[in-house]
């Protein structure tokens, strides 16, 4: 099989992660709900991955709240920090977009979008501008339609000169390119742990900026193990935000996952520029955005449409050949709006695991239905 | 500052967390210690985590050394007792 569906889920997971959850699985307990040993391991493997990421991503152990997805943490950073004036982009996936559509129909917000297409320094522009009255920006670092990276540092100096607060959506750039919560600046930056970061499906988290100091409402209350006696959740992070038995073992695994990212490296832009090369002078096939403004500015990902095939039947032929692609809306109908792809495309992402020989094999296939059409 | 009068005590943090991170910052002094969670620790906060010194490097020297790396660090003791029951 050839999996190019790493913007999804990155493909395979290693036998390090598969093991790092294995055993985790066999030891823990439920996380600081007892002082009996499987209690205390369990505990430790969530404090060992708060360690990694927040080495990994530049924030404290304690301002790492770990989440089921990124989906999650979004909702948690949206709905417990951001109201008022929210600024968004043209480009938003739905984990981004549904949430603050939720607050506006719940009277809760006022939308304001800015087009995140063009140079970086038109999307800065464009930004700042729309920054007037606002309270908080909640925007997308890396586009999962068409790769572009939105110029974080940039972007968020001039929200901060503006007094907004910065919610970033990493989901798509978090173990594909370096990312600092410190150096960057933003807030609060939601990961997912399972997509360029390889960790386990069903594991995120939220980071949290050590200067931002807000405090935030919680969307989700229940057990967390300390002060059992009060009625509120903890104010103390990261359990103000996490209610609920946490999966240790699977955060075990997204330790290892984070570690085994920093030995390998980040992966280059051999693969992509090769497919992006390829499918631009391809006869029948269109390239949507693809990496024109440099590949610095993009993660691996290529949204292309072949004339006359719809792109669900070509992703079933791929699939029928062993080469997993994803065709359709990708869960981003702004983002297909902004790019002109109202009927949704096939996209292609490439993980750090792909071999050149792989994306041969895809190319060919993909020209061969490119050919095929009359 | 509160001098630590017992020899085997006990750190009560806020939550586990903080007992970890604590565990860390003593062990890299060289003063290694245990998360409990023990009858001291739920008379200060009802359900917590407490962090106590091991036995062979609990002296009250250690005791006041580690309390000071904690609170250095920004980490809120909630409260100092003894391991009687350990």
């Amino acid at each position: 099989m050839i999996y190019f569906d790493n913007a999804a889920t990155g493909f395979p997971k290693s036998g390090r992660v598969l093991a790092a959850m294995t055993k985790a699985y066999g030891l823990c307990g439920n996380p600081g709900r007892s002082g009996h040993a499987p209690a205390i391991y369990a505990a430790e493997k969530l404090y060992e991955c708060r360690e990694t990421l927040a080495a990994f991503f530049g924030t404290a152990p304690e301002r790492v709240i770990l989440t089921p997805s990124a989906t999650i943490a979004l909702n948690m950073a949206i709905k417990g920090f951001a109201q008022n004036k929210v600024v968004t982009s043209s480009v938003e996936h739905n984990a981004v977009f549904r949430p603050l559509y939720s607050m506006w129909q719940r009277g809760r917000a006022d939308l304001s979008f800015f087009d995140a297409g063009g140079t970086d320094e038109q999307i800065v522009q464009r930004f700042t501008a729309s920054l007037e009255g606002a309270y908080t920006a909640v925007f997308i670092h890396a586009s999962n339609v068409n790769g572009r990276i939105l110029p974080l540092r940039e972007m968020v100096t001039e929200a901060h000169k503006s007094g907004v607060t910065t919610i970033i959506d990493a989901s798509q750039s978090a173990g594909h390119i370096n990312l600092s919560v410190k150096d960057s600046g933003a807030d609060i930056i939601c990961i997912a742990g399972h997509k360029g970061l390889y960790g386990p499906l069903g594991t995120g988290a939220m980071l949290i900026n050590p200067s931002f100091d807000m405090f935030a409402e919680t969307i989700i209350e229940g057990g967390t193990g300390i002060r059992s006696l009060d009625s509120e959740m903890p104010e103390e992070y990261p359990e103000h935000f996490e209610a609920g038995t946490m999966n240790a073992p699977a955060f075990a695994a997204l330790a290892e996952a984070v570690r085994e990212t920093e030995e390998e490296g980040l992966g280059d832009d051999r693969i992509f520029a090769k497919l992006y090369e390829s499918l631009k002078s391809m006869k029948n096939v269109t390239v949507h955005g693809g990496p024109e403004y440099g590949y610095d500015k993009y993660v691996p990902v290529l949204l292309f449409n072949i004339r006359k095939r719809n792109c669900d039947e070509a992703m079933t032929y791929l699939a029928a050949r062993g080469i997993c692609v994803r065709s359709g809306f990708h869960c981003a109908p702004l983002a297909h709006k902004a790019l002109g792809t109202e009927n949704g495309g096939i996209r292609v992402s490439v993980g750090r695991k792909n071999t050149l020989k792989e994306a041969d094999v895809l190319i060919d296939e993909i020209h061969r239905i490119a050919k095929s059409v009359s | 500052m509160t001098i630590c009068m017992n020899t085997n005590c006990i750190f009560v943090l806020s939550s586990v967390t903080y007992v970890m991170k604590a565990e860390r910052l003593l062990a890299s002094a060289g003063i290694y210690s245990t998360p409990v969670k023990t009858g001291e620790v739920a008379k200060v906060r009802g359900c917590g985590y407490g962090l106590a010194l091991n036995d062979s490097g609990s002296n009250m020297v250690n005791c006041n050394k580690a309390k000071a790396i904690i609170e250095r660090n920004g980490i809120n003791i909630l409260g100092v007792t003894e391991a009687k029951d350990r």
